[in-house]
């Protein structure tokens, strides 16, 4: 029996399934009705579409002069106008009875009031009124249409109708939030105190952008002034305790002093980030103490808005505090903004440590450097204010390293005190190096233009200076900063800095390095331009091509990268290098050989206190820059004042990085000259 | 007894296809109701107030905006004047020079003034070398900020961009869309408006700008493209972003949000560890991922979809670019949904483990396989004299009849909602391509999903594939 009944299933599975393709032929008839349906559909409503607009702008067009006579009416107008007056507001009677009309005219009105101000826009209220419209919005808040609601709070607050403070007021704990959100803003707008009113009653989350519209809302009010919100931390809607601390810092309630500090503690991490943005707002240093309670057992963001807390208010008492957070703290982002904290309230505590590399010669340095006190004497004139390498070390340089990346294999190690000193003492003989070139300015100039700029009148050293800046070249540079720096006329100096600018602008297009930094690095072997190539290249062939191209083509910059080559495991790879190296050292000028000492991965470190210095003794040329000149800040990107406290400055105002660099490119090229 | 078994299978087969397409119209049915009622809610809820007003408070969010860059040197200045001229208060536009081997760099940092700044980047955060950070040294440019980092795809610049913003909100777009100036008011203003979920990422509509009239930022004048292709595609995205994507917002379901114009609370697109470098679908994946981590920490959450035109692309006009378009996203179509397998009806998942993802598996993924197959097994119906005539006939005029009926609603709603295109001439154009879709660009379409899934299964290296633009008309 069982077997039979399985049997007959398995037959039933087996068989052949019946499918009504009639069905299909039904589903495709109807599919073409809706097709056919939608393509009418689509010009029907473009075309209603289009003529709803043209009605309505014809309308509008017919009403509009009629509505502006009535908004600018006076009592005191001739006779013939006010007897026109009364004819249009037979008119305009004739015109409300139609529903289409009443529509336009209000929405004229509405229009209207975001253009109007002062009397005008209170006696378009006063129509508004007088011709019952507001009827019609009253009538809308009936309607069990959300939008309908709405669209009639809106318009009731929008004119003004007082009396619907009370009929609005309900609406505010509706559960469909348009209407919710209409009416919040209504009742703020309608009375001084609607804002309490919202403040107390809603049991509804005030969302962000509700909080800034409601705040747009009260800062339209004229001769506003706000109630004490300290009152509504209590609340127990999380988004009334948001708003009131938004409110308290939008209208500096100072009084609430406490409530906020305790509002650290809260719970909500909302509620806790507004109250630590109040604290730092206000100045209130009693909330230290909290901070440090609260801190472990907060979450990262917090942690992060307390750090930066404690760096606006903070005090040398609290960086022991902030030492137990970089100890303890593994998140890497807490434990930066820990240490960029102890900064803020004590600089230079805690110094870089990423990517400094200790020169291999420092303490050999030393002793050179202590021996020779004219080198530092030296250094000290060319610094002014800075009174040895060390300090300038430290203060200056901090920034610079983080920007560099130095391609090192050597272990990065944080410098310990004793290396830091004599890696600092070392500096001493870069320095006095290094600055030797800059001194020696005046050599680099050609006597013969200079002697030919001197006898040259002033109108003729104008336009030499313009053709300067037009065709020179960096060669000209040494010119060009001789002009700058000794000539007496003010316009010729600053026709020299603009030429100068725009002679290293040039330069900078034609290189697609574009600082100072990177243009230090192009002595690595990175920025030979075949590095880039060989390592983008797998086959052992390729790689050989490349060489032999170097070979033919290459200079010196492809030395340091060819040097490189050497340590490669492949002997024709290393052999092609050697061969490239003396061809290329064979071909330069026995001078230049010089460039065979280029700097290494290791002296990288030695050059960027060259450019470091190079900045230093810049801002000392800058201190000639005449007064006048400064009006001229935005052709050489000086900024705006800084800050009051900065006294080491004679100026007022600010020369931007980028002048700066723009120099002691030109300083670097010098050297760079010096040193061929 | 052998041609009895073969005919059940062929019939078999048919109640396959019957089914799949039966669910097809169905689903697409109720997308069409869904994205109605979206629509019309959005339009109904955003005619009160004014946004522009909030666009001068100084209590606005911020925001970032990243673009990644990788050899716009032709276009890149143009570009970025236009992302720094959008009508909002408080944001910035970081650009990230993803290693280009043209001038990008270079023609940025001489149209912008930029000099290098002093930063630091957490070690621990996965993306490829920063090479410097570049800030402007005029006050008119100082919500920009360029990154110059070695070359890593858009995955990686994108990261960079996430991990060096400190705004609350970051805005992933590409650097050649544009804007429209109040993009960020309505971006904001969903990123803001809702208080009981958070808002993790705000998606939008893509445009076609084709043949549009661009000038200084803005767009001039709204035409249909000339070419084919892209006409072809304009119809497309309207079905798809109009409709579709309407719809799964609708229902809090969508999982896909376009990576030409994508904004994430940067937080959680931080707590995900950003977009995945291993995916050529990032874009989609980083949906998937935020919608997990919110689901697995239990937090009230959802995605805003804006259905307003905010943001205008160029779309491929040759066919090549185009086969290479829609083959990468195949495959990253089949790499997110592989990698998030275990969302296959799931029920942990509430709405996105029993109806989203089976959506994507079966008709985004699936689908032009079956097609594919399916028209192959016609062929050898015919030839085995086996076809079943009058059920190939019916099914296909259902399938085509409905094809043409959805596009033609989807042209209805666009015509209703905002109406862009004025000349009769043009909706007819529309509506020409809608009927005559299926015969030219669909089988162009499914022929580079099938592409695109033989490469990933068959482990074909391939990459992102090169997007030639011929750049936006210029006003005259």
């Amino acid at each position: 029996m069982h077997i039979t009944k399985l049997t007959y299933s398995v037959l039933t599975i087996l068989g052949i399934p019946q499918i009504h393709t009639n069905l299909l032929w039904d589903l495709t008839f109807l599919f073409l009705i809706l097709g056919v349906v939608y393509f009418i559909s689509i010009f029907f409503f473009r075309n209603k579409l289009s003529i709803l607009a043209l009605r309505r702008k014809g309308k509008r067009k017919e009403l509009a002069p009629v509505i502006s006579n009535f908004l600018f009416h006076s009592p005191e107008d001739p006779r013939e106008e006010q007897k026109e007056y009364v004819e249009l507001k037979i008119k305009i009677r004739e015109y409300l009875a139609d529903t289409r009309y009443r529509k336009i005219i209000s929405q004229i009105l509405l229009d209207l009031q975001k253009d109007v101000a002062g009397a005008t826009r209170e006696r378009l209220f006063k129509l508004y009124r007088e011709l019952g419209l507001h009827h019609d919005a009253f009538q809308k808040l009936g309607s069990w249409r959300w939008e309908t609601v709405a669209q009639g709070i809106l318009e009731l607050s929008q004119m003004e109708v007082s009396d619907s403070y009370q009929l609005i007021r309900k609406f505010i704990n509706d559960r469909r939030g348009v209407i919710r959100k209409q009416a919040e803003l209504a009742t703020v707008g309608l009375r001084k105190d609607g804002i309490d009113y919202v403040l107390d009653t809603t049991r509804h989350s005030i969302s962000e952008w509700q909080q800034l519209k409601l705040i747009e809302t009260l800062g339209k009010r004229k001769n506003y002034r706000p109630p004490q919100f300290k009152g509504w931390l209590l609340s127990q809607n999380k988004d009334v305790v948001l708003f009131a601390l938004r409110l308290i810092k939008h209208y500096n309630q100072k009084g609430a002093e406490r409530s906020i500090n305790e509002l650290v503690m809260h719970r909500n991490d909302e509620i806790k980030s507004a109250a630590i943005q109040c604290i730092v707002d206000f100045n209130f240093k009693s909330a230290l103490g909290i901070f440090k309670n609260v801190f472990w057992s907060s979450s990262n963001t917090i942690k992060v808005g307390i750090l930066n807390a404690i760096a606006d208010l903070g005090s040398e008492d609290d960086i022991s505090f902030l030492a137990e957070v970089t100890d303890r703290e593994s998140n890497f982002m807490i434990v930066s903004k820990a240490q960029s904290t102890i900064n803020a309230i004590v600089p230079e505590t805690i110094l870089p440590s990423k990517d400094i590399v200790t020169p291999k010669n420092a303490k050999e340095v030393h002793p050179v450097v202590e021996e020779d006190s004219a080198v530092q004497n030296h250094e000290v004139e060319e610094m002014g204010q800075v009174h040895n390498a060390a300090e300038y070390m430290e203060v200056e340089d901090l920034e610079f390293f983080d920007e560099v990346e130095i391609p090192n294999a050597r272990e990065e190690r944080p410098l310990n005190q004793e290396t830091k000193i004599s890696f600092e003492l070392g500096l001493d003989e870069e320095v006095h190096q290094h600055l030797e070139p800059i001194e020696s300015t005046k050599e680099d100039l050609n006597e013969h233009e200079l002697n030919m700029y001197e006898v040259t009148d002033p109108i003729e050293k104008s336009k030499l200076i313009d053709l300067l800046g037009d065709t020179a070249d960096d060669q000209d540079l040494p010119l060009l900063e001789h002009i700058a720096e000794n000539e007496t006329d003010s316009e010729l100096r600053f026709q020299a800095f603009k030429a100068m600018k725009s002679i290293e602008k040039g330069s900078q297009t034609t290189v697609p390095v574009t600082n100072q930094v990177e243009k230090e690095s192009l002595t690595l072997p990175n920025h030979s331009i075949f590095y880039d190539l060989y390592h983008h290249t797998d086959e052992q062939d390729a790689k050989l091509i490349l060489l032999k191209e170097v070979l033919e083509i290459g200079d010196q910059k492809e030395i340091p990268f060819l040097e490189s080559l050497l340590s490669e495991k492949n002997k024709s790879i290393v052999k092609a290098a050697k061969k490239a190296i003396d061809t290329i050292t064979a071909k330069e000028d026995p001078k230049s050989n010089q460039l065979e000492s280029e700097p290494k991965e290791e002296q990288v470190m030695e050059m960027s206190i060259e450019d470091s210095l190079d900045h230093e003794s810049d801002i000392q040329v800058d201190d000639r820059i005449p007064m006048e000149l400064f009006l001229l800040y935005e052709e050489l990107g000086i900024e705006s004042p800084m800050d009051e406290e900065d006294k080491s400055s004679p100026f007022d105002f600010e020369i931007s990085q980028e002048f700066f660099l723009d120099l002691s490119n030109g300083n670097t090229d010098k050297q760079q000259k010096a040193n061929k | 007894m052998n041609s009895g078994v073969f005919d059940i299978l062929v019939e078999y087969m048919n109640l396959v296809f019957l089914v799949f397409s039966t669910v097809l119209f169905s689903m697409f049915s109720i997308m069409g109701y869904l994205s109605a009622r979206s629509s019309i809610h959005y339009r109904n809820k955003n005619s009160f107030g004014d946004l522009s007003k909030v666009m001068a408070s100084p209590l606005a969010p911020s925001i970032t905006i990243i673009a990644p860059a990788f050899n716009e040197g032709m276009t890149i200045v143009e570009n970025v004047r236009s992302l720094l001229s959008l009508k909002y208060v408080n944001y910035e536009v970081m650009v990230v020079n993803d290693g280009s081997k043209d001038d990008t760099l270079e023609k940025l940092i001489n149209a912008f003034n930029l000099q290098k700044i002093a930063y630091s980047l957490d070690p621990n955060w996965k993306s490829k070398p920063v090479r410097g950070i570049y800030k402007s040294t005029q006050k008119s440019f100082s919500k920009l900020t360029v990154i110059d980092k070695e070359n890593g795809g858009k995955s990686d610049a994108l990261n960079t961009g996430v991990h060096l913003s400190e705004n609350r909100y970051v805005g992933c777009i590409d650097v050649d869309c544009l804007l429209q100036p109040d993009a960020l008011l309505h971006v904001v203003k969903s990123f803001s408006q809702r208080s009981k979920k958070r808002v993790i990422a705000v998606g939008g509509v893509i445009r076609v700008a084709n043949s549009c009239i661009i000038s200084g930022g803005n767009l001039e004048q709204i035409n249909i493209p000339k070419n084919w292709l892209a006409k072809f595609q304009l119809l497309e995205y309207t079905r798809s972003f109009l409709l579709g994507r309407m719809a799964w917002g609708r229902i809090d379901s969508l999982l896909i949000i376009s990576g030409a114009f994508g904004f994430f609370d940067r937080e959680i697109a931080l707590a995900v560890g950003g977009y995945d470098t291993n995916t050529v679908g990032e874009d989609m994946e980083i949906v998937f991922r935020m919608r997990r981590y919110m689901h697995d920490e239990n937090i009230p959450y959802t995605i805003e979809y804006i259905p307003d035109p905010l943001c205008w692309t160029e779309v491929p006009e040759s066919l090549k670019v185009l086969v290479k378009q829609r083959d990468r996203w195949s495959r990253g179509n089949l790499e997110t949904l592989k990698k998030h397998k275990d969302m296959f009806f799931n029920p942990k998942y509430g709405r996105l483990g029993m109806l989203s993802y089976p959506y994507w598996f079966f008709y985004e993924w699936m689908s032009p396989i079956l097609e594919f197959l399916g028209f192959f097994s016609i062929i050898l119906f015919y030839f085995l004299g086996i076809l079943n005539w009058e059920f190939f006939v019916a099914i296909t005029l259902a399938i085509y009849t409905f094809s043409v009926m959805f596009s033609f609603y989807a042209i209805l709603w666009d015509v209703y909602s905002y109406n862009q295109y004025n000349k009769t001439k043009d909706i007819l154009t529309l509506m020409f391509c809608a009927i005559v879709e299926p015969f030219f660009f669909h089988p162009i379409v499914v022929w580079s999903a099938i592409k695109g899934n033989y490469k990933k299964l068959f482990k074909i290296k391939s990459g992102w594939g090169a997007m030639t633009r011929k750049g936006f008309s210029k006003a005259a």
